[in-house]
């Protein structure tokens, strides 16, 4: 060993200022640089939407008239609003794997409830959103009370509502004329003012159902981004026990989100009912896959990797025009699901992978 | 040709690292040399880089530009395979062990020992090594069928430091290891890092206690703005020269002082006691004063706070807030009467790591932002940047994600979310762990502010300097019972710790 190795110490000096200050001004170009990146990918799914409406005009012109847009939106409309409840259980750290089938038990309810208990729409429509508050109240005992975990609690619910819908008709669809398992034959009809809720359209041109997921999609947005217990929904799903140690009611906010979930479901539900006009035991099978898709995709609109419902609407309305287009252009049925897929799987691949280098 | 241990070269050597996270720029040009068989000091700002420093070592981050040499032998990719085959164990500041694994899986992880000849986990021999480690090293026992999520963040420690031991590390990198520790713990490590580098262990060690640098460093190198400004040999070094590099402005009194006369008593505990925990408590808290309690690992220190803020329920006696008695406290209530606590582990129950700096910054004083239920957001985003500005948290803004923060600086977000709120009571566990020595002190005036304000504090610490020199009395707890009480303006952190461990003469009861 040479006396040069033999110190173990090696010394430096405090070295000049002058050198950080540089580096701030190139730490300055690449944050702007950044920014514009962040900005683009906040914006890509209205890009992209815009590009698809564009070249579906392009490719057939009649996709952009005014009728067709809004038969979109009226598609969809069902799936939007079951979208936002995911993104309210989503925003608490849960997760509702019952809507779907809340959907189809409201589809039963309303037309159990004119046709059989022979209601109107007064009382009918008050008590299915009662229902699906009910269900979204046991559903949030379960988890908040009992501890059950949430996809469990949910899946459980699912299987019960599937049974309990065939319970008071013995099985059997629910139309007019229906006769009941004891023998004796309904004699109510589906109310005409309940079913203007599927049928009707404003001035001819808005259809109710997409008035009502405007209406949906505005409140919710504003109850979780601009007050405070929005703010304390998503603080409860981003860390439970520090919200709590803030004075957050974590509990109850679990059970809001629930509630309203099934409530939304269950709205859903009565638009479906009002379109069909009638009880099948089989409707509203793909339901929960498409408002969870929905509300995933919400994920990557505006990069905020996080549930919000704007973004589930967005996410919703992007899949409806995608498919709608593709049917226009003679696409099969049976790639539907596959679209669905596709959207998803690079939306997520968007929002997790390229954006996660931002924020 | 492998060198014996005693004779000198680096252990460990980095040259003009650079690493950036999107924007911003964690490293930009860091080097370092350790010499093998020294302990080497780390010392910077929260956020001056270096976790990141550590993280690249450990083979969990790539760097942008750089070298790292291991023994002399340049490593192009690091993976934490080949690090640990290495001999170089990690004690990190924010890597959580899983919750769920009992100790006995938590330490032999990815190493489980077998019976001979069959695929069998031996549990007696886990059992057995393990206890002796913890017997021999830390004079504590801690059941292998414990689970992690049960141990105090203390043990939790314990376990890591365990586990690197069990494997005849050559290289040990604490960062901030002493962070959780209390006195009596500290010093056991200590103890422990001269035995280690005796035995020809290299360690790097990452701390804000400059005093722990002093007495534990060959050489200390201080990162400023992710880059080395200095290394220096602590022989000729003093912590204040240190300091003075790591900061680069003047940071005032360390404690400054406070001006307030004491109002009439808000909260009064009487006779409070939890079985197993602690036993006839009562002392009582005035308007503009601040307490501090302390007491060493499971005294019961920590458990009195959780009862006051409704975490835990008592067994018995009362707790009086305002002149009012206070019953079946939670969370919720404590609130609405207006405690407030800042947790100790932070990073679990204090941020929500996936929101953003600003959404948790305001998290507690909500309300305040609020009218009609709607969020005056603009209001809001005043108030985080003048947190921000004020704690000096570093950050690329307030709507950056807290989990892209340095550990220290997510502290930072959790104490100030805190102290932003108006409350009557403020019940603070730990409040400068982790924090740098500027912010620390930024820390201290704010807890002086809201004495000023009329508020009581009670500060847990076990940094028993800062407990001395920020509080008006000092409760000190062992085996459950509070067995002295100090005027802090008369007594020294010397006397308070011979207190805590029980040593002290007078082991009387003291109301
Ligand atoms: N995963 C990440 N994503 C984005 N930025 C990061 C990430 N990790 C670290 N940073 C940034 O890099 C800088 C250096 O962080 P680092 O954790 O190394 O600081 P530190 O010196 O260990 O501070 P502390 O004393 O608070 O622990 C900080 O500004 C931090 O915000
Ligand atoms: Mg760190």
């Amino acid at each position: 060993m040479t006396a040069l190795t033999d110190d173990p110490i090696p010394v430096t000096r405090p070295v000049k200022e002058t050198a950080e200050r540089q580096d701030a001004a190139r730490r300055g170009g690449v944050a702007r640089r950044a920014d514009i990146a962040a900005g683009l990918r906040a914006s890509a799914v209205f890009l992209l939407l815009a590009a698809l409406l564009a070249g579906f005009t392009i490719a057939e012109p009649a996709f952009a008239n005014v009728g067709n847009l809004m038969s979109i939106l009226q598609g969809v409309s069902v799936v939007a609003i079951l979208g936002a409840g995911v993104t309210l259980t989503l925003a608490v750290g849960g997760f509702d794997l019952s809507i779907g089938a809340v959907a189809a038990s409201s589809v039963m309810a309303a037309s159990y409830a004119m046709i059989v208990l022979q209601l109107d729409v007064f009382a009918t429509v008050p008590l299915v959103l009662a229902f699906g508050a009910a269900v979204g109240l046991v559903n949030a005992l379960l988890i908040v009370r009992l501890k059950v975990p949430d996809l469990l609690a949910t899946l459980a619910m699912m299987f019960l509502l599937s049974g309990l819908q065939l319970l008071p008709t013995a099985g059997r669809s629910i139309s007019a004329g229906l006769v009941l398992p004891d023998g004796a034959k309904a004699m109510g009809v589906y109310d005409g003012r309940f079913l203007l809720i599927g049928r009707y359209s404003l001035s001819g041109v808005v259809p109710v159902s997409v008035v009502l997921m405007a209406v949906v999609a505005v409140s919710l947005s504003v109850l979780t981004e601009r007050t405070r217990i929005g703010r304390l929904l998503f603080a409860t799903g981003g860390n439970e026990v520090a919200a709590r140690l803030a004075g957050a009611p974590t509990l109850r906010l679990k059970t809001l989100a629930y509630v309203l979930s099934g409530m939304l479901a269950a709205l859903g539900g009565i638009i479906i009912a009002a379109r069909v006009g009638r009880g099948d035991v089989s409707s509203g099978g793909s339901l929960l896959m498409d408002a969870v898709a929905a509300a995933l995709i919400g994920f990557a609109v505006l990069n905020l990797r996080r549930p919000n419902v704007l973004g589930t609407i967005v996410g919703a309305v992007f899949v409806g025009v995608l498919l709608n287009g593709l049917t226009m252009l003679n696409a099969p049925y049976y790639t539907q699901d596959f679209v669905k897929g596709a959207v998803l799987v690079g939306a997520l691949a968007l929002t997790y992978g390229l954006g996660r280098r931002t924020r | 040709m492998t060198l014996p241990a005693h004779r000198p070269g680096a252990a460990l050597s980095f040259s003009a690292i650079v690493k950036h996270f999107d924007g911003a720029q964690a490293l930009a040009g860091a080097s370092l040399t350790v010499p093998r068989g020294t302990v080497h000091g780390l010392v910077g700002q929260n956020g001056a880089g270096k976790s990141t420093l550590i993280k690249l070592l450990a083979g969990l981050h790539q760097a942008d530009d750089g070298q790292i040499e291991i023994d002399g032998v340049e490593h192009r990719t690091l993976t934490p395979h080949l690090v640990e085959t290495l001999g170089i164990h990690f004690i990190h500041q924010d890597r959580l062990l899983v919750p769920t694994f009992t100790v006995g899986e938590a330490l032999f992880l990815g190493r489980e020992p077998r019976i001979a000849g069959t695929p069998f986990l031996d549990r007696r021999l886990m059992q057995r090594r393990a206890a002796d480690i913890l017997d021999d090293y830390f004079g504590i026992r801690i059941p292998n069928s414990a689970l992690i999520r049960d141990l105090s963040t203390a043990e939790r420690q314990i376990v890591q430091i365990t586990r690197a031991l069990l494997d005849q590390p050559k290289v040990l990198v604490f960062d901030e290891p002493t962070a959780a520790l209390v006195r009596r713990e500290a010093d056991i490590l200590f103890r422990l890092i001269r035995r280690l580098r005796d035995e020809g262990v290299t360690i790097l060690y990452v701390s804000h206690y400059l005093n722990e640098i002093e007495a534990l460093c060959d050489a200390v190198t201080v990162l400023r703005n992710g880059r080395d400004v200095a290394t220096l040999p602590l022989a000729q070094t003093s912590a204040s020269e240190i300091a003075g590099l790591m900061i680069a402005r003047d940071i005032g009194e360390m404690f400054p002082k406070r001006d307030v006369v004491p109002g009439h008593d808000i909260l009064k505990v009487h006779g409070l006691q939890l079985s197993g925990k602690y036993h006839d408590v009562s002392f009582s808290l005035r308007r503009g004063e601040v307490l501090g309690l302390t007491g060493l690992l499971g005294s019961g220190a920590k458990d009195v706070l959780r009862t006051l803020f409704g975490l835990d329920q008592a067994d018995g006696g009362t707790i009086e807030i305002d002149g009012q008695p206070a019953r079946r406290l939670d969370p919720v209530r404590a609130a609405q009467r207006e405690l407030a606590l800042v947790p100790e582990d932070r990073r679990r129950n204090g941020v929500a790591l996936d929101m953003t700096v600003g959404e948790n910054l305001t998290l507690s004083s909500l309300k305040q932002f609020t009218r009609f239920g709607f969020l005056e957001t603009a209001r809001e985003r005043g108030e985080a940047d003048r947190l921000i500005a004020r704690l000096e948290i570093k950050t690329a803004g307030r709507d950056a994600l807290v989990r892209t923060l340095s550990g220290g600086n997510q502290q930072k977000v959790a104490i100030a979310k805190w102290l932003s709120r108006h409350s009557q009571i403020y019940l603070l566990d730990e409040p400068t762990v982790g924090v740098d020595i500027g912010s620390k002190v930024e820390i201290y005036r704010l807890i002086g502010d809201l004495a000023e304000r009329g508020a009581g504090v009670i500060v847990l610490s076990s940094d028993l300097t800062e407990l001395v020199g920020i509080t008006d009395r000092i409760l000190v707890l062992f085996r459950g019972r509070v067995i002295r009480a100090f005027a802090s303006a008369e007594t020294t952190p010397e006397a308070v710790l011979a207190a805590s461990t029980g040593s002290s003469e007078v082991l009387r009861h003291v109301g």
